[in-house]
């Protein structure tokens, strides 16, 4: 009986983070939680190239891992030179996040919380911030959650009806909410020249149930777009990322597909 | 006088954090050996006393013009305020020029206090997942850290510790958790072993030549390939570890109060 109530009283996440604080949340001394300190776990320089596969492991012999794939589209869609994706300086842009194949956490998770999630981030070269990331609850890279701590965040969460928050430095949009496979964020270069090369670093994972960061499936993406009318046209670092764009494009936006890291 | 080991010791590898089959044995052949006159004459570059002075990686010696030893250590291992290490010849001369260090030597004097509320904070962030350095297994440096790595302790078995019925290892039910008995504080044991895994990188090299600073600085290397925590030698985290490496104290540290 105890074992029952006690149940009730913690939920039974299929966690990724399910709550923006677990990302923020101190990883040594704040009370009640041990978080990822604001570290989001991209590839990205802001996270030290630490990937989501740091924490969720044992997928390799055991697990999934390899089930699910991510795809970022972007409403306008992204041009294309050569193989290079590029981007007008000063457009806003939807990007929808899509996870697909997924096989963790669809029954069996109790209070129905079904949690998939990503992390994203968009950088310039030198690892700051490339232009204004935003995500769909009102958060910005200039303005975010912050103060987060507790189990319950404080009572401080994204709006209803969102998908995406950002929280912490502010330097990664992540996914919020319950049996989702795909998120909105938006991202905007800045007007001008002073951006030549972006590059998204994202990853996605698709939850089991377990309460604990182990045998989920995990998969990590990057991708370098252009600014248009760059004076160099070499491909980026991650050349092949346009060409296989190129070859999944469809829909109302352009799906675009990098080469894995 | 401390010699520099002339490749980065395999000791915080991490391979970006998800290549888990790796050896994790130094591969740094001793180059310190000469042509090897009569009886081996040069000296290794890596050795020193037992106690610890001079445990560079590398060494080489003469073997009598027909061997050289090529010797290759494995990480210092700590145990009860001492830390030993095994070093292999790959030559197999059958002989002991050169060799260097393998303890037991002393584990360095670091303080505690410092260590659980300055150091252990850069760990857990950078250090500590699952995938990374929250290995025991084929990881020479390891951390156990809330909602990470636990060590195999008994708690209680039920969720949240609410049923004692039975006991399980902390290990299994705890690592990786970031709920329940996942969050719980840091036992004893677990501090210890921390501490004495992160002052075991300082045996026989100065504080800026241990490799928890060295590998996260690089950044490039085979050994943290892909995850470079350090940008430079300014970032306050870097700083915060050497100052700890170089006999930095706190007088009293409270950690998690659950």
């Amino acid at each position: 009986m105890k074992i029952l109530i006690s149940s009730l009283l913690v939920s039974l996440p299929a966690l990724a983070w399910e709550l923006p604080c677990n990302w923020t949340n101190d990883t040594t001394t704040v009370t009640d939680e041990a978080g990822g300190g604001g570290l989001f776990a991209t590839g990205g320089k802001r996270d030290y190239g630490v990937k989501c596969s740091a924490c969720h492991q044992e997928t390799l012999t055991t697990g999934p891992r390899g089930m699910i794939d991510t795809t970022l589209t972007f409403v306008p869609a992204l041009g294309m030179v050569g193989t290079v994706r590029t981007f007008t300086p000063g457009q806003r842009y939807e990007v929808t996040v899509a996870l697909s194949g997924e096989t963790l956490g669809l029954s069996n998770c109790g209070a129905a919380e079904n949690i998939n999630t990503f992390a994203a981030t968009v950088e310039d070269p030198s690892g700051a911030t490339a232009g204004l990331l935003e995500s769909d609850t009102g958060q910005s890279s200039t303005a975010c959650l912050t103060g987060l701590s507790s189990m319950n965040c404080n009572g401080t969460l994204p709006a209803t009806g969102g998908t995406t928050f950002m929280a912490g430095d502010c330097h990664a949009v992540a996914g919020y909410g319950q049996n989702r496979t795909t998120w909105k964020f938006y991202w905007t270069p800045p007007a001008g020249t002073a951006l030549t090369d972006a590059t998204f670093f994202w990853g996605a994972v698709d939850g089991d149930c377990k309460m604990n960061s182990l045998k989920d499936d995990v998969k990590e993406r990057t991708l370098t777009v252009r600014r248009a009318g760059a004076s160099r046209e070499t491909a980026p670092k991650n050349r092949w990322a346009g060409l296989l764009g190129a070859l999944l494009g469809a829909g109302v936006g352009l799906t675009l597909v990098s080469r894995r890291r | 006088m401390h010699s520099v080991p002339r490749l980065l010791v395999v000791l915080l590898w991490c391979g970006a954090c998800t290549q888990l089959d790796n050896p994790l044995l130094n591969t740094d052949a001793g180059s310190g050996g000469g042509a090897g006159g009569a009886g081996g004459g040069s000296t290794a570059t890596g050795g020193g006393a037992a106690t610890g002075g001079g445990g560079g990686a590398t060494g080489g010696g003469g073997g009598g013009g027909a061997c050289t030893p090529s010797w290759t250590c494995g990480p210092w291992v700590p145990a009860n305020g001492q830390a030993t290490r095994t070093c292999l010849d790959a030559n197999v001369c059958g002989v002991a020029t050169g060799k260097p260090a393998e303890g037991p030597s002393p584990l360095p004097g670091l303080d505690l206090n410092f260590y659980k509320c300055r150091v252990q904070p850069v760990v857990d962030l950078t250090c500590a997942m699952i995938g990374c350095h929250g290995r025991e297994q084929d990881r020479p440096y390891y951390a156990y850290a809330r909602a990470r790595l636990r060590a195999d302790q008994p708690v209680c078995g039920g969720i949240c510790n609410q049923d004692c019925g039975t006991m399980v290892s902390a290990q299994v039910v705890s690592s990786a958790n970031h709920h329940c008995s996942g969050r719980a504080p840091l036992t004893v044991l677990e501090w210890t072993r921390n501490f004495d895994n992160a002052r075991a990188t300082l045996v026989g090299v100065a504080p800026a030549e241990s490799e928890l600073l060295t590998q996260p600085l690089a950044g490039t290397s085979f050994a943290h390939a892909g995850v470079k925590v350090f940008q430079d030698t300014s970032d306050p985290r870097y700083q915060t570890l050497l100052q700890w490496l170089s006999g930095a104290t706190l007088a009293t540290c409270v950690t998690n109060p659950n």
